[in-house]
C-alpha cells in the first residue's frame, strides 16, 4: 500500500475525533436570547406565555391594545408550546433574565415560587391589580405561604366530556347526572358490553393524577400535607384507585392499555376516535376536542363517592406571574390588571386561556350557552356553587410535575401487567416520599 | 506528499528547539488560523464540560445558586430504580441495534461492491437514511408509521393480521426505535464500501486459482482485511447509539413511555435537568454516560488486539 497514513492511524485519529464529539454532546446547553434593554424615558416589559396558535394571536392583540394606550412601555414578547416553554423559562431564570410577565402553570408554580423566582405581588392586589370580581377559589389560587405570587387568569375545573349520540347509538341509557364511582363503573361496563370490543365505556383515567385528586378529596383527604412535604393520601387509597381501573379494564369498561397509551394529544384521544363516549379532562378542553369530532360533546360533573365529601373545585391553574428579577414590577402589575379587567382585553382574549376568571369577564363576553365556550363557562359557574365542589386545595407542591409523570408511568406498569395495584401503590408511595422531601 | 503526510512530519519537530524568526511568525499565523476552533472548543465544549463537572457535585435546581454536596448525586444513582431501567433500555438499544445495523451495512456494501452499473446512485439512496435518521421529521414519520392506525398496521390489516399499536405497547416500542437505528446503516455502509475497495483484487484471484469458494474467501480475505474498518464502525456506532435522544423523545412524546420502555438514559437525563429542576443530578448523569461510553470504547480497543488485523 502506498498511503502515507496507515489504517491503524486512521482508526486511531477518527476515534479520537468521535470521542470529542461525544463530550460535546454531553455538555451542550443552550439559552434562548431575549432582549431586555430599556430605552431612554421608556420602560420595557418582556411578556411570555405558552399555548397554541389561538393563544398567540389573542395575546398579540391584547398586547397591541395595551401598547396603544401606554406609549412609554416597550413590550417584547415570546411564546412557545407548553412543553418547550418550561425548558426555556428555566434556562432564562437561571441566567437571571426571566421575562417580566410570564404565564405560569400550577404544575410548576411552587417550583418557581419557593425558589425565589417570582415577585411577591401581595402589595399590588386590591390596588393596581383588581381581583375583586374573581370567585374566592380563583383569586386565592396564586397564594403560597400567605404571599401572592400569581394572579389567576382563568377558571378551571375537572369535567366529563360525553358523546351522547354515541351512547344512544349503542342503545345504552344516558347516565344519571348524579353518578357515583360505582354507578359510573356499572354504566361504563354496560357500554363496553354493548360496544362489543370496539367501543368501551370511558377513557382510562388510572394514570391521571389530576383526577385522582378529587377522588382522594371525596375520601376526605388532600393529596399533600400542608406545606407539601409529604403525601397526605394513604398508600391504600392509591391502591384502591388503581384496583378500580384494573377492574374497569378487565370488564372492558375502558379500552385496553395500548389503546390508552396511544392517546398523546387531543387528536389521538379515544373520545375523538369514537372508541369511548366518555372521558375526563379540564372543562375548557371541550373547545379543543369538539372541533375534532362530528358528534356533539356535552359536559357532566364526574362521579362522586356515595356518602363522601365534595371533591371537585373551581380555581385557577394558569396564572400571570412577575419575575423576582423584574426591573419594572409596577408596570408588570399594571399590564396584568389590564389583561384580566379591561373590557377590550377580555374580548380579545375570549376563552383562549380558559374560562375567564371573573364574573365581570364572563358578563362582558356574554357567551351563548350552546357554544363550546358557553358550555364551559356555564359548567364552571354551576359547579362552583354545587355541593359537589369545595374549597380548592393549596397550590401543588414542588416536584408536582415529577410526581404526575411517575403516577402515569406506574399506572402504565400496572395496565401492561408489569406491576399490580398493590405493588404499584407501594412503589409510588415510596418514590413520592423521596421526591417531596427534596 | 499528501497533506496528511505533511502532518505526520510535525511529529519530527522537537519541542523546545530554537525557532527562527520566520518559524515563530509561522507559528503565530498557525494560531490565528486555529483561533476560531480554539474559541469554539473552549466556549462550546471545554468550558461547559468543566462547568457540568462542577455541577455534578452540586444540588442545582437552575433557579438558585448550586450547593456543593460532594458525591451525593452519584450515590443517589445507585438507588434510582428509574435510572437503572433507563440504563437497561439504553444497553438493549445499543447491543441489539448496532450489530444488526453493521451487519446490514456490510451486506449491502458487499453487494454494491460487486460492480453495479449505477453504483453512485444506489450509494446515495442507501446513504440518505443516515442523513435523515436522527432528524425530528423522521421520528415523527416513525410515529405515524408505527402508530395504531399507522402505515405498518394498514399493510398488515390488508393481509388479515390485526397488529398492536407498536409504539404504544411496552413490548414493541423499543423495537421500533431499534429498527429506526438499523435503517440508518448508510454511514457505516459507505465506509465499508471504501474499505472493500482497498482490498487488492489479486488476493481474490489467487484464492480462486487455489479453489477457494466465495464464503471461504469472505472469511479468510475480506474479514481480516476489513477488520480495522469493522472495528472503526463498531466503536463509532456504539458511541452514536449511546447518544440517541431525538428518536425516543419524539416517538414517545417526551415521556419515554409507555411504561418507561423507551426511556433512554439521555431522555431521563433531560427530564431530570429541565423537567424536574435537578440539573446537578442531570450533570452527574452526563458524566456517568461519558464514563460508560469511555469504558465501552476502552474495552473495544483492548478486544481489538485479538481480532483486528492491520496489514501495514
Amino acid at each position: 500500500m502506498t498511503n502515507s497514513i496507515s489504517r491503524r492511524q486512521f482508526v486511531g485519529w477518527s476515534i479520537a475525533g468521535a470521542g470529542i464529539a461525544t463530550l460535546a454532546g454531553c455538555s451542550a446547553t443552550g439559552k434562548g436570547g431575549s432582549g431586555s434593554g430599556s430605552g431612554s424615558g421608556t420602560s420595557s416589559l418582556d411578556v411570555s406565555w405558552y399555548g397554541g396558535d389561538p393563544v398567540h394571536a389573542a395575546m398579540k392583540k391584547v398586547l397591541a391594545l395595551y401598547g396603544a394606550k401606554h406609549a412609554g412601555v416597550k413590550i417584547s414578547e415570546q411564546h412557545s408550546a407548553f412543553a418547550d416553554y418550561w425548558d426555556k423559562l428555566a434556562t432564562e431564570t437561571a441566567a437571571r433574565d426571566a421575562p417580566d410577565v410570564m404565564r405560569m402553570s400550577m404544575t410548576y408554580f411552587t417550583d418557581y415560587a419557593e425558589r425565589g423566582a417570582l415577585f411577591d405581588l401581595t402589595d399590588f392586589v386590591g390596588k393596581s391589580i383588581d381581583t375583586s370580581g374573581m370567585s374566592t377559589g380563583v383569586a386565592k389560587s396564586g397564594i403560597l405561604h400567605g404571599k401572592q405570587y400569581g394572579i389567576g387568569q382563568s377558571s378551571i375545573a375537572n369535567a366529563i366530556f360525553i358523546n351522547n349520540e354515541l351512547v344512544d347509538s349503542l342503545g345504552v341509557a344516558k347516565p344519571d347526572e348524579n353518578w357515583t364511582w360505582s354507578s359510573f363503573a356499572d354504566w361504563s361496563k354496560s357500554v363496553g358490553e354493548a360496544g362489543g370490543g370496539k367501543v368501551f365505556g370511558s377513557g382510562d383515567m388510572g394514570g391521571h393524577f389530576e383526577i385522582f385528586e378529587p377522588f382522594a378529596r371525596q375520601h376526605g383527604t388532600e393529596l399533600f400535607t400542608s406545606g407539601g412535604k409529604s403525601l397526605a393520601v394513604s398508600r391504600d387509597l392509591i391502591e384502591e384507585w388503581w384496583s378500580y381501573w384494573a377492574d374497569m379494564r378487565k370488564a372492558k369498561a375502558v379500552p385496553p392499555a395500548s389503546e390508552t397509551a396511544s392517546e398523546t394529544g387531543f387528536d389521538t384521544s379515544a373520545v375523538v376516535k369514537g372508541v369511548v363516549p366518555v372521558t375526563f379532562g379540564w372543562v375548557q378542553q371541550i373547545q379543543f376536542l369538539q372541533p375534532l369530532m362530528k358528534q356533539t360533546l356535552d359536559l357532566m360533573v364526574p362521579p362522586t363517592v356515595a356518602g363522601g365529601k365534595p371533591g371537585y373545585y373551581v380555581d385557577s391553574q394558569d396564572m400571570w406571574s412577575v419575575a423576582s428579577t423584574s426591573k419594572n414590577p409596577d408596570k408588570a402589575a399594571d399590564l396584568i390588571d389590564f389583561m384580566i379587567n379591561d373590557d377590550a382585553a377580555i374580548k380579545a382574549l375570549g376563552v383562549v386561556l380558559g374560562v375567564p376568571p371573573s364574573k365581570h369577564a364572563t358578563d362582558v363576553l356574554a357567551l351563548d350557552p350552546s357554544t363550546d365556550a358557553g358550555k364551559a363557562v356555564k359548567y364552571a359557574q354551576d359547579l362552583s356553587t354545587s355541593d359537589k365542589a369545595s374549597t380548592p386545595p393549596a397550590p401543588w407542591p414542588k416536584g408536582y410535575s415529577q410526581l404526575s409523570t411517575l403516577f402515569t408511568k406506574t399506572a402504565q406498569d400496572i395496565s401492561f401487567g408489569k406491576s399490580n395495584p398493590a405493588q404499584g401503590a407501594t412503589d409510588f408511595y415510596g418514590q413520592a416520599k423521596q421526591v417531596l422531601s427534596q | 506528499m499528501s497533506a496528511i503526510g505533511e502532518l505526520r512530519n510535525l511529529d519530527k519537530l522537537k519541542p523546545g528547539g530554537k525557532l527562527t524568526a520566520a518559524r515563530k511568525k509561522e507559528e503565530r499565523a498557525a494560531y490565528v488560523f486555529l483561533l476560531p476552533w480554539i474559541v469554539g472548543f473552549i466556549g462550546i465544549t471545554a468550558g461547559p464540560m468543566l462547568v457540568s463537572l462542577y455541577l455534578s457535585f452540586t444540588d442545582y435546581n437552575l433557579l438558585q445558586i448550586p450547593k456543593w454536596i460532594g458525591i451525593d448525586n452519584f450515590v443517589r444513582m445507585l438507588g434510582d430504580a428509574r435510572l437503572h431501567d433507563s440504563l437497561r433500555v439504553t444497553f438493549t438499544y445499543v447491543l441489539v441495534s448496532v450489530p444488526i445495523q453493521l451487519a446490514a451495512a456490510l451486506a449491502l456494501a458487499i453487494a454494491l461492491n460487486r460492480g453495479l452499473r449505477a453504483l453512485s446512485f444506489y450509494r446515495s439512496i442507501y446513504y440518505l437514511p443516515s442523513l435523515l435518521g436522527t432528524s425530528v421529521a423522521v421520528a415523527v414519520l416513525w410515529r405515524q408509521m408505527f402508530g395504531s392506525d399507522g402505515l405498518v398496521n394498514k399493510v398488515l390489516e390488508a393481509v388479515g393480521i390485526h397488529a398492536p399499536a407498536w409504539i404504544s405497547d411496552p413490548s414493541t416500542a423499543l423495537g421500533t426505535l431499534v429498527i429506526l437505528n438499523v435503517w440508518t446503516f448508510g454511514a457505516p455502509m459507505v465506509i465499508f464500501l471504501a474499505g472493500l475497495r482497498q482490498i487488492p483484487a489479486m488476493y481474490y484471484e489467487a484464492a480462486s486459482v487455489d479453489g477457494a469458494g466465495r464464503w471461504y474467501q469472505f472469511r479468510k480475505i475480506t474479514m481480516p482485511l476489513l477488520s480495522p474498518i469493522i472495528f472503526f464502525n463498531l466503536v463509532l456506532q456504539i458511541i452514536h447509539a449511546f447518544q440517541a435522544f431525538t428518536q425516543a423523545f419524539v416517538v414517545s412524546g417526551g415521556t419515554g413511555g409507555p411504561s418507561d420502555s423507551t426511556m433512554f438514559f439521555t431522555l431521563y437525563l433531560y427530564q431530570m435537568g429541565f423537567g424536574n429542576f435537578q440539573m446537578g443530578y442531570a450533570s452527574s448523569m452526563a458524566w456517568l454516560l461519558l464514563i460508560i461510553v469511555g469504558a465501552f470504547t476502552a474495552v473495544n480497543f483492548f478486544a481489538s488486539r485479538f481480532w483486528v488485523f492491520y496489514d501495514d
